[in-house]
């Protein structure tokens, strides 16, 4: 792919007022763009627009005004093709084995694929999860962490070029997480994927990223870029490097401020 | 390992069982009021070898289940058209919601001139019994389907019938549960009662015949007979319940 995988320029997005209250400009504008095959994180303090951002992006949301470009395509109203999402809750579908859900999106989607190839896909992405033992489980059976797993590979089996995921590791305890982490890494290496990564932890997005985008609080703009200088082949070892506890503390730096801004209104709709 | 609770109710049922034998046997309740237990089963076992009960048996199954069917279907749509249509729902969610303190039973001389002296007359009262109960629980059960799904299905480019019968049917599946097991009841309900009075063959025809001919013990045969049976689909229905429940982590 040339250039960029994803523009987004001048994007916004206001929520219409509901019962007369004022209407909430929750985003934007932003403009920013990211790299094929890059591991993009955006940071930034809760309410702040991250969720819908996501959205927008991936069509599910349609923007107040702006524009987003994903591959070659204006992304409006349909999730454009090639992209996968992982979102923050818990979406494994409840009614279905863990093969079943891993198998659903190949299974129901317009290109059919061989039996054979979707059996393939499912096996190496359960293996990749390691819940080879748990395929006929449902995900009430599984822990947070299995679920969150599932989620992943529903997505990753689609084989999507462009992965978004929004707070997809929310739920875990931090040792799960770095685990996770580490997981995410080698899955975003072995398929070159563009990573866009909803994160609230400063620590996860600077561990994981190639690039940092922090926002402010309520509406959400770009405060500031961090660009880390890991290698392609990190793991989350680097957490004990001093360049990443500076990187961390820089971000927090810049966040501090916008964080309590954001505990500021949450306080005033309480 | 049953329960201590299971026991003592088994026990509780046994011993009114028991009771009433006793009370018949000794004469202290005449036979012309109450027939005993066992000569309710004996009698009950002789009409179903001597054939006796097969077509009512048939003909009352054959309207419950039609009737059944009939309130699936519809009840499955209605509450799909009601969740869809909100001004729809608004006008008429408070008439479901007082549905059921209406005795819909009066309307049956209607059913006969609509569809004359047959089987119809009583599959509809089956069906204005069960429907309802379905088309209320769909709808709840639609309400509560977790947005998360449905954003799930639109990366997945689903057309909205796929999004229906692979999304949000299964997902409503347990509230849809509650509502057939209501429906289910209610359904036999209005098709014996139905049989009652307007009809010359079910189980409930027979048992207001025996009734009318003081044929007594074929009476309580053929309650006896209508409670086994209902019993035995009611326990289906619970284990199946409790198996989609587990699965999804509920109980």
């Amino acid at each position: 792919m040339k250039g960029v995988h994803v523009a987004v320029s001048d994007l916004t997005r206001t929520f219409e007022s509901v019962h007369g209250q004022n209407p909430v400009h929750a985003l934007g504008p932003v403009s920013f763009h990211i790299n094929p095959g890059e591991f993009l994180s955006v940071v930034g303090p809760s309410g702040c627009g991250k969720s819908t951002l996501m959205e927008c992006i991936a069509g599910l949301t349609t923007p107040t005004s702006g524009r987003i470009v994903v591959g070659d395509v204006t992304v409006s109203g349909e999730v454009p093709s090639g992209v996968g999402v992982v979102f923050q809750e818990n979406a494994a579908f409840p009614w279905l084995t863990v093969d079943e859900n891993i198998s659903f999106g190949l299974k129901h989607s317009n290109v059919t694929l061989p039996a054979n190839e979707i059996r393939n896909r499912v096996d190496e992405a359960i293996e990749l999860i390691g819940l080879q033992a748990f395929k006929s489980h449902y995900p009430s059976q599984l822990s947070g962490g299995m679920r969150q797993r599932v989620a992943i590979a529903r997505t990753l089996v689609t084989k999507p070029d462009f992965i978004l995921m929004d707070e997809p590791f929310g739920a875990l305890d931090p040792q799960t997480r770095l685990l996770m982490g580490d997981e995410l890494l080698k899955i975003w290496r072995a398929s070159g994927a563009t990573v866009f990564l909803i994160t609230h932890s400063l620590e996860e997005a600077v561990l994981l990223s190639d690039r940092v985008l922090a926002m402010t609080a309520r509406p959400g703009k770009i405060k500031t870029e961090i660009k880390t200088p890991w290698s392609k082949d990190r793991t989350t070892d680097i957490s004990s490097s001093p360049q990443f506890g500076q990187l961390v503390s820089e971000l927090w730096g810049v966040m501090r401020e916008e964080s309590k801004l954001a505990m500021a209104q949450s306080e005033r709709i309480a | 390992m049953i329960s201590r609770v299971a026991l003592m109710r088994i026990a509780v049922v046994g011993v009114s069982i028991l009771t009433l034998e006793v009370l018949c046997r000794t004469g202290i309740i005449t036979p012309q009021v109450v027939v005993a237990p066992s000569i309710m089963l004996i009698t009950l076992i002789n009409m179903i070898f001597s054939g006796e009960v097969t077509t009512n048996f048939e003909s009352t199954f054959y309207s419950a289940l039609t009737a059944i069917l009939i309130s699936v279907v519809l009840g499955i749509s209605g509450g799909l058209l009601l969740w869809r249509v909100n001004r729809l729902r608004r006008v008429l969610e408070p008439v479901l919601a007082a549905y059921y303190s209406v005795p819909v039973f009066v309307f049956y001389p209607i059913l006969i001139a609509l569809f004359g002296m047959n089987n119809m007359p009583i599959i509809m009262i089956g069906v204005l019994f069960g429907v309802v109960s379905m088309i209320v629980n769909s709808l709840n059960g639609f309400d509560r389907i977790p947005l998360v799904y449905l954003k799930a299905a639109q990366t997945y480019k689903l057309s909205a019938w796929q999004i229906t019968y692979l999304i949000r049917i299964p997902a409503a599946l347990p509230q849809m549960m509650t509502g057939f097991k209501l429906t289910v009841a209610y359904s036999f309900i209005g098709v014996i009662a139905a049989e009652f009075i307007l009809s010359t063959s079910g189980l409930g025809y027979a048992i207001a015949y025996a009734y009318n001919n003081f044929e007594t013990r074929t009476m309580y045969a053929l309650m006896l007979l209508i409670m086994i049976v209902v019993s035995i689909i009611n326990i289906c229905l619970m284990s199946i319940e409790k198996k989609l429940l587990t699965r999804r982590g509920v109980i």
